[in-house]
């Protein structure tokens, strides 16, 4: 579903099952059939905390604590490395310092969470789970809600990660243009199941345009999509 | 090299003690202890506070292990562990610690033990509206203390025991009403008001069959929690529990409380049991919640007010949030019952003696109304 090493975008209009198809991949809800294997091995049947060491989910909930500083936020994504009574190790702070670096959001280590902008923090929630050192991260709509100028860092704080660090990349996106361009691959869901799947210039048709999402429109070289109107 | 390391560990452990905290703590042992001063000192047999100074930190006390341990565990156990039972002290001293202190002591374990417990059960339903009483586990524990009182009043040193068990029961009852596929703050508060007001209304039929009407006095003592003629043998009751569950366990789950306020995807993602460390913790407060009401009865808002200061002050983060409670929550009590029990005494000269409860209601609900006016928004953590 996710090849290794690449960024995969999940599509589709409202209600059609990104997210939950999302969640099912992150093993937080267990599909009524199938399975979902991680290097061969079942999401669920796996321990949480050592399938956590391998795999961050980057949710949808925003309402963290306000007074809580970007440091003690990105610390916890250390969370499933430390044991019970462990403090923070020298491991533990070097792969602290790295998220922040990655995400560029240094210069803001001290400060609260509710001193800064949404962009911002989303970004210091991505660092979190990236101080999870995992090989696999599934990141749930992290561009909704932020400004065109955030999206797109986000967006490059991803595709670096994922450049730099070979780290596999599983996302939910809203904006369908923005997918096209960021991908490698694209999974397109209409009702639940995977209408098509591919790199973004085979997927992205003015056929699927219309039959997943409803839409006249136009497809250019690039894949770039120039929306006309709703279809009836 | 090993040792530059381990010292730096040992300064990291403690990091998070900031002034701010420090401060917060020496203040309320500063207030803790004046109370304390206070209520030794006044009474039928009245002393300066000079005096009182001077008997509470009695050497004679102090450095006697056998004195020691005959306040703490008590003449039958002290002495079949062969310390020597019999003992003279000063008058005041004696005054002091066999009828006076024993209640700052209680008072001082009912405030660690209400403030913990809030705190955990804010953070473990995400909703800084809960505490031990909206849960429905205070009810709980006070029905179960009516029962054995008025229909097996031979059980009754083992309230405590009956305390947790109905405090636990009605806690189940809440989280299966809740349950559905997993719980939310909402649901669990709903259903902690909807048990709670059966269980409140169960207590009040309670009344009816009570025999006499020195246990219906003795039961609205309970209801309204109060420290009245508290002894050694309840700071013996609350003592193991405090020391041997609810202190470890708050140690052990600060930073268990401060992942699930990221919210439950974000905790679950991290690796952790949701469901399993929720249970844990709740156990924990419902142990600190139930041992209180079994020695002091209902003392209201304290649960639910200490852990709202403290974190107006220090912050979010549960290691800090929770030594403040543990320090906030004792002097309040402490200096709530020292109200309590000298207002009418000392200003009007009547002898008679508040409930405490009365006291911490008068103190805590102000106090809310005031936060509700001030803040935008009470509710989700």
């Amino acid at each position: 579903m996710l090849p290794a090493g690449e960024v995969t975008a999940l599509v589709g209009p409202n209600g059609s099952g990104k997210s939950t198809l999302l969640k099912a991949l992150a093993g937080q809800l267990e599909p009524l059939t199938g399975s979902v294997r991680f290097d061969g091995d079942d999401v669920y049947g796996m321990d949480k905390k050592s399938l956590a060491r391998s795999l961050a989910l980057l949710t949808q909930e925003g309402d963290t604590p306000d007074t809580l500083t970007v440091e003690e936020l990105v610390r916890h994504g250390r969370y499933p490395h430390r044991g019970f009574l462990e403090t923070l190790s020298e491991a533990d702070r070097a792969a602290v310092d790295r998220a922040l670096a990655v995400t560029g959001i240094e210069h803001l280590r001290e400060t609260e969470l509710g001193n800064i902008s949404g962009g911002q923090q989303q970004l210091a929630r991505i660092a979190m789970t990236l101080a999870q050192e995992p090989e696999v991260l599934l990141l749930d709509e992290p561009t909704t809600f932020l400004d065109l100028r955030h999206q797109l860092g986000v967006l490059d704080a991803v595709r670096e990660l994922n450049r730099d660090h070979e780290v596999t990349v599983g996302v939910v996106l809203h904006d369908i243009a923005q997918a096209a361009r960021y991908a490698d691959n694209l999974v397109a869901l209409r009702d639940g199941t995977p209408y098509d799947w591919g790199p973004p210039e085979d997927v992205v048709t003015e056929e699927l345009l219309a039959e997943v999402f409803g839409v006249d429109a136009t497809v250019r070289e690039g894949p770039e999509i120039v929306p006309h109107r709703p279809l009836e | 090299m090993a040792t530059e390391t381990d010292t730096r560990l040992a300064v990291d452990r403690f990091e998070w003690v900031d002034p701010t905290l420090a401060g917060f703590c020496a203040v309320s042992l500063a207030l803790a202890f004046a109370g304390t001063l206070v209520q030794v000192s006044f009474g039928t047999y009245t002393m300066t506070l000079g005096t009182a100074w001077g008997a509470v930190f009695d050497p004679a006390v102090w450095l006697r292990l056998d004195v020691l341990a005959t306040l703490l565990l008590g003449d039958g156990l002290a002495g079949s562990l062969g310390f020597e039972t019999e003992y003279d002290l000063a008058k005041d001293t004696l005054v002091v610690w066999t009828i006076r202190m024993p209640r700052v002591l209680v008072a001082a374990l009912v405030g660690l033990s209400l403030a913990l417990s809030g705190a955990i059960f804010q953070a473990v339903t995400k909703n800084e509206l809960a505490s031990p009483f909206i849960l429905g586990v205070s009810s709980g524990a006070g029905l179960a203390i009516l029962l054995t009182l008025v229909a097996f009043p031979t059980l009754s040193t083992l309230l405590p025991v009956t305390a947790a068990v109905g405090g636990t029961l009605a806690f189940l009852v809440v989280y299966a009403i809740a349950w559905k596929g997993g719980t939310s703050p909402v649901r669990l508060v709903l259903a902690g008001v909807i048990v709670g007001t059966v269980l409140n209304s169960l207590q009040t039929a309670l009344f009816f069959f009570a025999g006499d009407v020195g246990t219906v006095q003795q039961a609205v003592a309970w209801t309204t929690g109060s420290l009245t003629g508290v002894d050694w043998e309840q700071v013996r009751m609350l003592l193991p529990w405090v020391v041997l569950v609810v202190l470890p366990g708050t140690a052990l789950g600060a930073r268990q409380l401060n992942v699930l306020l990221l919210g439950e995807s974000t905790a679950s993602a991290l690796g952790m049991r949701v469901e399993r460390t929720r249970f844990l913790l709740s156990g924990v407060g419902i142990v600190a919640a139930a041992a209180s009401v079994a020695v002091a009865g209902i003392v209201g808002f304290v649960g639910l007010i200490v852990p709202h200061m403290v974190r107006t002050v220090v912050g979010t983060d549960h290691k800090r949030l929770l030594v403040g409670c543990a320090f906030a929550g004792p002097a309040l009590v402490v200096v709530a019952d020292t109200v309590a029990r000298l207002f009418f005494p000392v200003v009007v000269g009547s002898p008679t003696q508040l409930p405490v409860g009365i006291v911490t209601g008068l103190v805590g609900g102000p106090y809310f109304l005031y936060l509700m006016r001030k803040r935008q928004q009470l509710g989700e953590l």
